[in-house]
């Protein structure tokens, strides 16, 4: 089995490499595969079973999209035949059609009827609680400075407590066959064993997830605060 | 009048503070700016200004500028207690401000947070803009050192001189039409070979996007580099550490020609950084190199910042380094995996203000170096606080074994589980806002185990 991180170099914010290392230590068979800029994506080779990509910064964002441009009806089609994604913090908004930041606009891959709206001076921040379609439960946090804007896509959780895609929006993050991408950040698979456990079953694994005894520990802490009303989202 | 009343009020707000025993470092700053919301801009300040900026070791090169400037019998105001955002800044200034519309210091050396710099820099017009480095810090506030830079830009004088890192590739990029000196330290040979850092922010060249190649990366994006590709490199430096003497803590900086004998406030590599930019500031200040490295004699350290004791006959450390702040808690936790012997490490970063009403976002663990522990001498982890147990996790998947890590939520509960018997060195690495916490169990941990000397 091949696990893929598109882009190490530049999706590693906000502690979202732990998303991969965490993979890695759930699949120590898998075999890594590292797609650095200008290298061809695995998954466009149908030989991936997860592309993982991370938090960028907004040059890192520009590069990306620069860089995955060359392959724009290819990653449609491996994503319509089932390529397994997960794109967590901003490196989902790639794949939309723009990306607005003041007067400026960034024009995106165009492959999903989503938008971004920077508003970097002014970040979001907070925890977040919430099912995704499955019924798994969530914890996991946010800190961003886009919000984005979604509405024909399917969304990946619905929030209980804390953000949406954007203010007065519960749906979080997108779906699209096999592709999720989420803003959550923990980062999500270290953060929530049972979400983790049901990815890698689907990607046709039987491993559990790594550290599980403690990870559900940690996790249980987590959702008994998230769920207390009293606990604020954000400080 | 406004402005009077502003500085009437706020240095009377200042004085019953103090008449209680309080710091005043923010307070009458708070009552100033809401008198007069432009009263930074207006009120007197001295004639120079040094601005300190940067994620880490502002605090310590402020305060050893602004040391240093006193010794040469220059009157001198200063923030060195950290009070570095708008109100801090004002706080400061007042104390050194004349009912009469005077400002008594000749310089003020004055410590400006990143996020500040809007705030701060068009209200100050600082003649020199001192920049340390630029690394992740807080991501609620900070977002990522390349957003930072671009903030500071936007803020930066075009009359001011900035000192900055050139082995700093995303520091060194501040406001490139700004007149600038840059300063850097050469490769030693003690010191190790990098570790594989988590965090990296500098994979691609600046330039045109290709992978660089370091010609020599001391940690994190700290190093220096060429791009094949394009020929980029770091920028040449106008002052450069060459040699480091660590037993006499001491430098040779070469400057224009000339080789001079530096002191250095401590021996940590951040701690030489933080040496080589203060004397750097000094002399673009207008020292000569002879002056600047005679008004840094004597200089230490906050005692704050690095502690050392004794428990159970072993040697104790406490380290401060800021969380949320992967790089700084990293140097830290490389600093504990050099070190000789089998180790003990009780880690205070849990961000209790956050927790007061919240839940801290820890993903800022994860860029954390922790794999350094993974070896056999780092015989017990205790990680104290109420995300211990994610503490515990991020720990397990660095390596190091469960049976290592302890995780409890206070520090009474940390002195239970405390195997001193099984280790040669002990450490205490805490948060900025941990002091108080990491003071308790050091003479918890003392009371318990006694506090002779280390053997």
């Amino acid at each position: 089995m091949k696990i893929e991180y598109l882009y190490p170099e530049l999706g590693n914010l906000f502690g979202d490499s732990g998303n991969f290392r965490y993979l890695r230590l759930c699949l120590p068979q898998a075999q890594a595969v590292m797609t650095h800029l200008g290298d061809k994506p695995a998954f466009l080779k149908g030989d991936a079973a997860l592309t993982y990509c991370g938090s960028m910064t907004e040059d890192g964002q520009s590069l990306a999209i620069r860089a995955l441009s060359a392959y724009g009806p290819d990653i449609r089609k491996a994503i319509d035949t089932g390529a397994r994604m997960l794109f967590t913090g901003n490196a989902m908004e790639l794949f939309g059609t723009a990306i607005t930041d003041g007067d400026r606009t960034v024009a995106g891959l165009g492959l999903m009827p989503l938008t971004a709206q920077r508003h970097l001076d002014s970040r979001t921040n907070g925890f977040f609680l919430g099912p995704t379609a499955d019924g798994i439960m969530l914890t996991a946090f946010t800190s961003r400075g886009s919000d984005i804007t979604a509405d024909d896509m399917a969304p990946f959780a619905t929030s209980q407590r804390g953000y949406g895609r954007h203010p007065g929006d519960s749906r979080e993050g997108v779906v699209d066959h096999n592709f999720i991408g989420t803003n959550l950040l923990g980062p999500l698979l270290a953060l929530n064993p049972d979400f983790t456990a049901g990815l890698l079953k689907a990607m046709g694994s039987d491993a559990a997830p790594a550290f599980l005894d403690q990870a559900r520990q940690a996790y249980a802490l987590r959702l008994n605060e998230f769920s207390n009303p009293k606990v604020a989202i954000d400080e | 009048m406004r402005l009077f009343f502003a500085i009437l009020l706020g240095k009377m707000t200042r004085g019953l503070l103090r008449l209680f025993g309080r710091s005043a470092t923010q307070a009458p700053g708070v009552v100033a700016l809401k008198i007069c919301p432009d009263v930074l801009q207006r009120m007197p300040k001295p004639a120079k200004i040094i601005a300190v900026t940067g994620t880490n070791g502002k605090t310590t090169v402020t305060n050893l500028i602004a040391e240093a400037l006193t010794a040469t019998g220059r009157k001198v105001i200063s923030n060195s207690r950290g009070a570095n955002i708008q109100t801090g800044v004002i706080a400061a200034l007042l104390a050194d401000v004349t009912l009469t519309g005077r400002s008594r210091s000749d310089v003020a050396v004055l410590e400006c947070d990143e996020r500040s710099s809007r705030l701060l820099y068009p209200a100050l017009r600082p003649q020199l803009i001192v920049v340390t480095n630029l690394f992740r810090d807080s991501l609620r506030r900070n977002a990522h050192p390349e957003y930072i830079r671009d903030f500071i830009t936007s803020a930066v004088p075009e009359d001011a001189v900035l000192v900055l890192n050139a082995d700093d590739a995303i520091a060194s990029a501040i406001a490139p039409q700004v007149k600038r000196v840059y300063y850097s330290f050469d490769k030693q040979d003690y010191e190790p070979q990098a570790w594989d850092n988590i965090v990296n922010d500098v994979r691609l060249c600046p330039s045109c996007h290709q992978p660089i190649v370091w010609d020599m990366r001391r940690y994190h994006h700290i190093g220096r580099f060429h791009c094949p590709h394009c020929g980029y490199q770091s920028p040449e430096a106008d002052y450069r550490l060459t040699k480091v003497d660590r037993n006499l803590l001491t430098a040779v900086i070469e400057c224009h020609g000339t080789a001079v004998n530096f002191p250095l406030c401590d021996g940590a590599v951040y701690n030489i950084y933080d040496s080589l930019t203060a004397a750097a500031a000094l002399m673009e200040f207008g020292l000569t190199p002879q002056q600047a490295a005679d008004s840094l004699q004597g200089v230490r350290v906050v005692a704050s910042r690095l502690v050392h004791g004794a428990v159970a006959g072993r040697p104790l450390d406490a380290i401060m380094a800021k969380g949320f702040n992967s790089v700084a808690v990293s140097r830290s936790v490389q600093q504990v995996a050099e070190a000789p012997g089998r180790k003990a490490v009780f880690l205070l970063f849990d961000d209790l203000f956050c927790e007061k009403t919240s839940s801290e976002n820890i993903s800022w663990i994860y860029d954390v170096d922790y794999e350094q522990w993974a070896a056999d001498d780092v015989v017990q982890v205790v990680a104290i606080g109420p995300r211990c147990a994610d503490s515990k996790l991020r720990l397990m998947m660095a390596g190091i074994p469960a049976g290592r890590i302890m995780a409890v939520r206070t520090t009474q509960q940390a002195l239970n589980v405390f195997e001193p018997q099984r280790c040669d060195r002990i450490y205490v690495l805490f948060d900025l806002y941990r002091q108080t916490d990491m003071e308790r169990l050091v003479a918890q941990l003392q009371q318990r185990y006694g506090q002779e000397a280390a053997r």
